[in-house]
């Protein structure tokens, strides 16, 4: 008996250390296998914060598009939640992470097919466009971030906004060689994109 | 190969860790517990059928991954509710030690569900805590720190011989199996710590207590802005998770290894706001510290006692015996231990004539 189960756990594991590998030949040919016996009760990922943490500041801001035509200004949906989860320390609601997951997804990619980019924007030639399945995976994401964004203006337009967008910001914070620098505070540079319009009508 | 013969038997008759993991259980049960807890305000936007996550998309991704969700057989807020609920409910149960381990396969079951529902919220303890549940079911998790109504020494009895005789084999492999589970976090974490640009240079702390998400407002500041501190935690963290499962096969070592891993858990939690990832860690740490666990549990049991005496002394007719229990009896509903089978229905009125010293 208890050298079954340690039969069996042994495969378990060996399985689980290989699906946690760093990209090889190997990992390239069998983890597709691998991940079809271990999805769904079985997945794992034990980066946490490896091997590069994040370094800046991220979130969204949204505005909307009104009935009679005009614009709104863009509303900071992202800041509040941070409050909140800065403010309480034991197990704080988790709703910021709404926010923080979904523009992760936003980029995560395939690896095989990171390192390929790379390496064709290395060698300056023609990248690879996005997959039809990188496609629909991120307009899920922007369609969760928009839906997310016209939840938190309820009173934009007077309650009935026709078209939401989405504009991601990258605050990037100063690096660890300009810690002491107080001139390079003020040369942290703010990168966005704005994500399409969305029809409300399709959010709800 | 005798001396390896030897350690099987004794694998397949003497369960190991038994207070270690009867710890993992009830902080898990606390853990989910308060998961439930701390969205329970956001809960109905979070998980609800009218959530932020579209129902199609819910179901569908249901469909992709094969696999269920409790919450998809309705769409109505009343069964939503029900089964938000159940779970609370569950966790506190296996907090508590209560039910066994059908409760404990509920509350699997049903924090799977809420996970599925809403899959962006989710960390690495959230993976640990499933991985981790259904491996508690081989174990004896509920022979400490649970509330028993004596139901299980009444079934006792009815259970076949054959399943008693493979118990301790079976707990012996849960407990291996959460062992290895945690290892292969830390050396899986470490060893991709090891890889980052930041981590080797030493200032990974610095760029990750930044981030507003996780920062401490007044207080992150004072670590990461204290070059040797940042520089410090960062080879710490690195070095001790690559090394972790090397520190608990050295039987020297392996306390020392947990205790290593609460602090950093605890630092985490506390400077990061990670508090539901750090104990879900925690939790798994404590099968490594079983023994400490015991000592830790005899010491309060010793400490309980003097303060009781000493109450006595001051105030003797905290002494009579009617309509109390005995300080043993007290101790042990909640330390559980082998005396609460032998003498769980044993009348307060016997106890109190058999140990009149102990009573309070």
């Amino acid at each position: 008996m208890l050298l079954v189960g340690t039969a069996l756990l042994g495969a378990y594991f060996f399985l689980a250390a290989f699906s946690q590998a760093p990209l090889n030949p190997e990992k390239v040919r069998y983890s597709g296998t691998v991940e079809e016996i271990l999805s769904p009760y079985l997945s794992q990922d034990w980066q946490l914060f490896a091997p590069d943490p994040l370094a800046d500041d991220r979130g969204i801001l949204a505005q909307a598009f009104c009935a009679d035509g005009e614009t709104t200004a863009f509303y900071d949906v992202t800041t509040p939640y941070i409050r909140r989860t800065q403010n309480d320390r034991f197990f704080p609601s988790r709703m910021s992470r709404l926010v923080s997951t979904g523009l992760q997804s936003l980029q995560n990619t395939d690896p095989v097919l990171n390192r390929l980019r790379r390496w064709e924007t290395e060698q300056k030639k023609p990248v690879l466009p996005p997959l039809p399945y990188e496609e629909r995976s991120r307009d899920d994401t922007v369609r969760l971030l928009s839906r997310y964004a016209l939840t938190q203006m309820p009173g934009v337009c007077e309650g009935r906004p026709q078209k939401i967008q989405v504009r991601v910001y990258v605050h990037e914070l100063r690096p660890w060689s300009g810690r002491d620098d107080p001139a390079a505070k003020a040369k942290e540079p703010v990168h966005v994109e704005d994500l399409g319009w969305r029809k409300v009508s399709d959010l709800r | 190969m005798k001396r390896l013969w030897a350690s099987l038997d004794r694998l397949s008759v003497a369960p190991a860790a038994v207070t270690g993991v009867c710890g993992t259980r009830a902080l898990l049960g606390f853990t989910g517990f308060m998961f439930y807890a701390g969205q329970y305000s956001d809960r109905r936007y979070l998980f609800g059928p009218d959530g932020v996550y579209p129902w199609r998309d819910f179901v569908q991704g249901l469909h992709d991954n094969e696999t269920f969700s409790l919450l998809s057989l309705s769409a109505s807020g009343l069964w939503f509710e029900i089964v938000f609920h159940m779970g609370l409910l569950a966790a506190l149960a296996v907090m508590l030690g209560l039910g066994g381990r059908a409760v404990l396969v509920l509350h699997w079951a049903l924090l799977w569900s809420v996970f599925q529902r809403q899959p962006l919220i989710l960390d690495g303890g959230d993976n640990l805590a499933y991985l981790v549940l259904p491996m508690l079911l081989l174990t004896r998790c509920y022979d400490r720190f649970a509330v028993s109504f004596g139901l299980v020494r009444r079934w006792a009895p009815r259970v076949p011989g054959t399943l008693r005789a493979v118990t301790p084999a079976l707990h012996n492999l849960g407990v291996a199996a959460i062992a290895a589970q945690i290892c292969l976090v830390y050396v899986v974490s470490g060893l991709c710590k090891v890889q980052g640009r930041v981590w080797q240079d030493g200032t990974a702390l610095f760029y990750v207590l930044r981030i507003p998400e996780f920062e401490w407002p007044g207080v992150s500041r004072l670590v990461y802005e204290n070059d040797l501190l940042v520089v410090a935690g960062t080879y710490a963290a690195t070095l001790f998770m690559v090394y972790f499962p090397l520190g608990v096969l050295v039987p020297r070592l392996r306390s020392w290894a947990a205790v290593g891993s609460i602090g950093l858990h605890v630092s985490i939690a506390l400077l990061m706001g990670l508090t539901g990832f750090a104990l879900t860690m925690v939790a798994c740490d404590l099968v490594f510290l079983s023994r400490g666990l015991d000592n830790a549990v005899r010491a309060a049991r010793r400490a309980g006692d003097r303060v009781r005496r000493a109450a006595e002394r001051q105030l003797p007719w905290l002494s009579r015996p009617v309509g109390s229990i005995t300080a043993g009896d007290a101790a042990d509903r909640v330390t559980g231990g082998p005396d609460i089978e032998r003498t769980g229905s044993t009348s307060v009125s016997e106890q109190a004539g058999r140990s009149p010293a102990r009573t309070v």
